[in-house]
């Protein structure tokens, strides 16, 4: 008969037929998502902040809480996925830090730390050495934790007063452990206004990069 | 199975007539017909005369309706419309004024076609198509269709393929009546020839005088008989 | 002649004389068409309800709650839950061990405190809310009623990505189409714990900065938010360590906030619910919803199919009328065919042959342009959908579909052919010759 074969014709032309619906096919409506970018990655924090201390770095009041200095810290500076915890209590002392905070930061491990615990000594009269080596052994105890980079904030360097005895402690503590040393001067202010966007710049300025 | 043993045409008292709305016709009317085997016979007479009639009952194109027509030994009358089939594929091959061939299907097509039908292996099928055209001087025109060729062109074809399955018997029905003279010429050349090259009887029917005295022997079809002519 | 010979020369006929053929051939083409498009517009319509209804979670899903059966309840699609009841490892294991359970997902939440950086429409901040978080084991999301928006998925294991649904985008006042806009911001979150302070409770927050990495639509728990088992179970032992237990906080007690259970199939939701609610659980599922839905759909699919199934036999009738006309035409080539030896059948096979080609070549051509038509009928549908700010659609072609359209043409052709062949093959060898 034909020297092509018909039937070798017919499935040729199945074969072009099928493409072309294949083609037509593939001109069908889509929808839906985008393709997704490449996963991220499962683990643990980047990066465990806590923040120490008594009033001045609570900041209680939950409607301004965006505005309280360590949270704009957290927001700004850490990187996603830390974790930020804040210890601080109404009344605390750096005694009372030792004693009921430092081990509760412990058990998160930290890596990053603010200490600011002034208000409660300085209203209770401290003495500035108790002070000062009750504050090295919370650094100490912060190091000893895990916290790489600790911060102690002081806003009491301009007065002349138990404030300022204060302050000097903690420049020592901080030169002797190796800690931080903000001196925040008179930025310090309640959480809504521009005083803890102040601290917060402060900190951050002095935390560094990474 | 049909058995065939030569082709001599034996055909007695043979009737034939045809239905119409004006009423029933007697093409053909106690017909006696002896045809030896291997003989070139020539049909003639008027138009109407039943001439065609003849050639398809000979042919087996369809049973006679009285009388007996028997063919190289098989009594035609007797066969069904299977065996009759089978008489025309093995027994018979055909050449008509209108060529009959397929429009769809190349020159070797239509030869190869007539070869299927006796379940010729698709390479034998080519080669013997290949060797009949050769055999009537068309191999290059092998692939071409019907609507490509000459009319003389497609006759040869047309002969090729009656020659497909070996016939016995050539029956040919007016095959130069739609051709010129030089084809015409071509064609009663090729004809001729085959009862001495291809052993078969050849029964022709033409209205051209000059090529039926060219056959030995002159049949006149008149009131329905066959009548002797003198060659 | 052989069934290989007929075939060869109806194609070669069908093929070398195709102005015969074209009307033919182009009338089973729109008919295959159609029924194609029909189908496949179906199917596809029927996917996506069906998808609609499950939240994108399987048909045979089963929400069951951290709570008791409520018998006024049991047997409704959305049961409200009775008391609360815990859901535990025991339970899990217990309603896994079902026979006709497939897979169990627990699901847990816990309440947190959620700060934006974004604003709202009138560039307000937006305070601190409430919002629960949902974790789910994320390797399983595909057995969840969790449906990609935008984005992606957290990563399983992930304490630092989440997806957020249609309802965070409420608060931020965006519509679903503005879903891509908050993928890639941050949140910070806070999971809450009761302290003692100077003598009185306070709430401290563990907080966590997450990144939104996908938008949402999910029914595996109430929350905005979805995170992984990780997170959320962190936030849960952060809040349970505090005084009391944080019992001030009102947090579930449950190890677990629920399970999507998915049954073996959809033919077995009946029967797992009450197997779960005699183990003493409230369970709610869209089975009595899909049930009638699917009804409704096959009656469409139905009705549409008859259409198309309407359109083939006009176009078989079409065959019919065509091969006949063709029979008459060729009177003098089938007597020709005769005379050179084909018998009665051998002729009844040609023309057959020769419809049955006209059928399949319709089918083939019918399928590739329906599949087309329905992609021209997507791409609409989904501008549409598009200008509402609803999710589009996918269409696709069942396999079924393609190859019933094909065959069924073909033999639909074949049974179109079959009046004409036999009055080809009764024509008498006669006809080869004209005149007498």
């Amino acid at each position: 008969m034909a020297e092509r074969s018909p039937i070798g014709f017919l499935l040729r032309l199945l074969v072009v037929l099928v493409l072309v619906g294949a083609v037509a096919g593939c001109a069908s409506g889509s929808d839906i998502a985008e393709p997704a970018p490449p996963p991220g990655t499962a683990g643990g924090p980047t990066a465990v902040y806590v923040a120490i201390g008594g009033l001045e770095t609570l900041n209680s009041d939950r409607d301004d809480i965006q505005d309280n200095w360590p949270q704009i810290v957290f927001a700004e500076a850490l990187p996603r996925g830390a974790v930020y915890v804040n210890l601080a209590t109404e009344n605390a002392t750096v005694r009372s830090a030792v004693d009921d905070q430092l081990p509760q930061a412990e058990a998160l491990r930290p890596t990053v730390a603010t200490v600011w615990v002034e208000a409660a000594d300085t209203r209770l009269g401290t003495s500035p050495a108790s002070y000062r080596t009750e504050l090295a052994q919370l650094v100490g105890g912060m190091q000893a934790a895990g916290a790489t980079r600790v911060l102690l904030l002081t806003s009491g360097s301009s007065s002349s007063d138990l404030a300022g005895a204060f302050a000097d402690s903690v420049a020592h503590v901080a030169t002797d452990t190796g800690a931080v040393f903000v001196d925040l001067g008179d930025t310090s202010g309640r959480a809504g206004d521009p005083g803890q966007r102040r601290i917060a710049d402060a900190v951050m300025a002095a935390m560094g990069p990474g | 199975m049909v058995v065939v043993s030569g082709a001599a045409i034996v055909v007695r008292n043979l009737s034939h007539r045809f239905a119409s709305r004006a009423g029933t016709v007697d093409v053909l009317s106690g017909l006696d017909l002896d045809i030896e085997a291997g003989a070139y016979v020539a049909l003639v007479g008027a138009s109407g005369a039943g001439k065609s009639t003849l050639l398809s009952v000979l042919g087996g194109l369809e049973p006679p309706q009285q009388g007996s027509v028997t063919v190289g030994g098989a009594d035609l009358g007797t066969l069904c419309r299977s065996e009759l089939a089978t008489f025309r594929r093995e027994t018979v091959g055909f050449v008509f004024q209108h060529f009959g061939l397929l429009e769809a299907l190349t020159a070797s097509e239509n030869i190869e076609l007539a070869c299927s039908l006796a379940r010729l292996a698709p390479r034998a099928r080519r080669q013997r198509a290949a060797d009949l055209l050769a055999a009537v001087g068309l191999t290059d025109r092998a692939r071409h269709r019907p609507v490509e060729l000459s009319g003389g062109e497609r006759q040869r074809v047309a002969i090729a393929r009656a020659l497909a399955n070996r016939p016995q018997l050539v029956l040919a029905d007016e095959p130069t009546g739609n051709l010129d003279d030089e084809s015409t010429l071509l064609v009663v050349d090729l004809l001729e020839s085959l009862p001495g090259e291809h052993d078969c009887t050849l029964v022709l029917v033409t209205h051209d005088h000059a090529l039926a005295r060219r056959a030995t022997r002159r049949l006149r079809l008149q009131a329905g008989r066959a009548v002797e002519e003198s060659p | 002649m052989t069934w290989r010979d007929a075939i060869g020369l109806a194609v070669t006929t069908v093929r070398r004389r195709p102005g015969r053929a074209v009307l033919t051939v182009l009338a089973v083409t729109l008919a295959a068409a159609l029924l194609t498009a029909l189908l496949t517009i179906s199917t596809t319509a029927e996917t996506r309800v069906l998808d609609q209804l499950s939240s994108g979670g399987p048909l045979a899903g089963i929400k069951v709650a951290a709570a008791a059966p409520d018998p006024g309840q049991v047997d409704r699609d959305n049961a409200q839950p009775g008391d609360p009841r815990n859901l535990d490892d025991a339970a899990i294991a217990q309603i896994s061990d079902l026979p006709d359970v497939r897979d169990v997902v627990p699901i847990v939440s816990a309440p947190m405190y959620v700060i934006t950086p974004a604003r709202d429409r009138d560039n307000r901040r937006i305070g601190p809310f409430r919002e629960d978080i949902v974790g789910v084991d994320l390797t399983k999301v595909n057995q969840l009623p969790v449906t990609v928006v935008a984005g992606r998925l957290p990563v399983e294991g992930s304490t630092s990505e989440v997806a957020v649904t249609q309802g965070y985008l409420d608060r931020l006042g965006l519509q679903r189409t503005d879903a891509p806009l908050v993928v890639g911001t941050e949140l910070q979150m806070a999971s809450p714990q009761v302290v003692r302070d100077v003598g009185r409770d306070r709430v401290r927050g563990r907080w966590v900065k997450v990144g939104i990495v996908g938008v949402v639509a999910q029914e595996a728990g109430n929350g905005q938010i979805l995170g992984t088992t990780e997170l959320v179970n962190q936030a849960r032992d952060w809040s349970r360590a505090g005084v009391d237990q944080s019992s001030a906080l009102e947090l579930p007690t449950s190890p677990y906030t629920g399970l999507f259970v998915v049954a073996r199939g959809i033919d077995n939701v009946s029967l797992v619910r009450n197997q779960i609610t005699a183990i003493g659980y409230s369970t709610s599922a869209p089975e009595n919803l899909v049930a009638s839905v699917r009804r409704y759909l096959r009656v469409v699919e139905i009705v549409l199919s008859a259409v198309g199934i309407i359109a083939l036999v006009v176009a078989a009738l079409g065959i019919t009328n065509a091969m006949l006309a063709a029979v008459r035409e060729r009177r003098r080539e089938i007597g020709v065919l005769k005379a050179i030896g084909a018998r009665d059948r051998d002729v009844y096979r040609v023309f057959l042959l020769e419809a049955g080609t006209l059928g399949f070549i319709g089918g083939v051509l019918g399928t590739a342009v329906g599949w087309a038509i329905a992609g021209i009928v997507g791409r609409v549908v989904n501008g549409y959908l598009a200008q509402q700010r609803l999710v589009g659609v996918q269409i696709t072609l069942p396999f079924a579909v393609v190859v019933g359209g094909i065959i069924g043409s073909t033999l639909l052709a074949l049974a179109a052919g079959t009046l004409p062949a036999v009055r080809a093959a009764r024509l008498p060898a006669r006809e080869a010759v004209g005149g007498g």
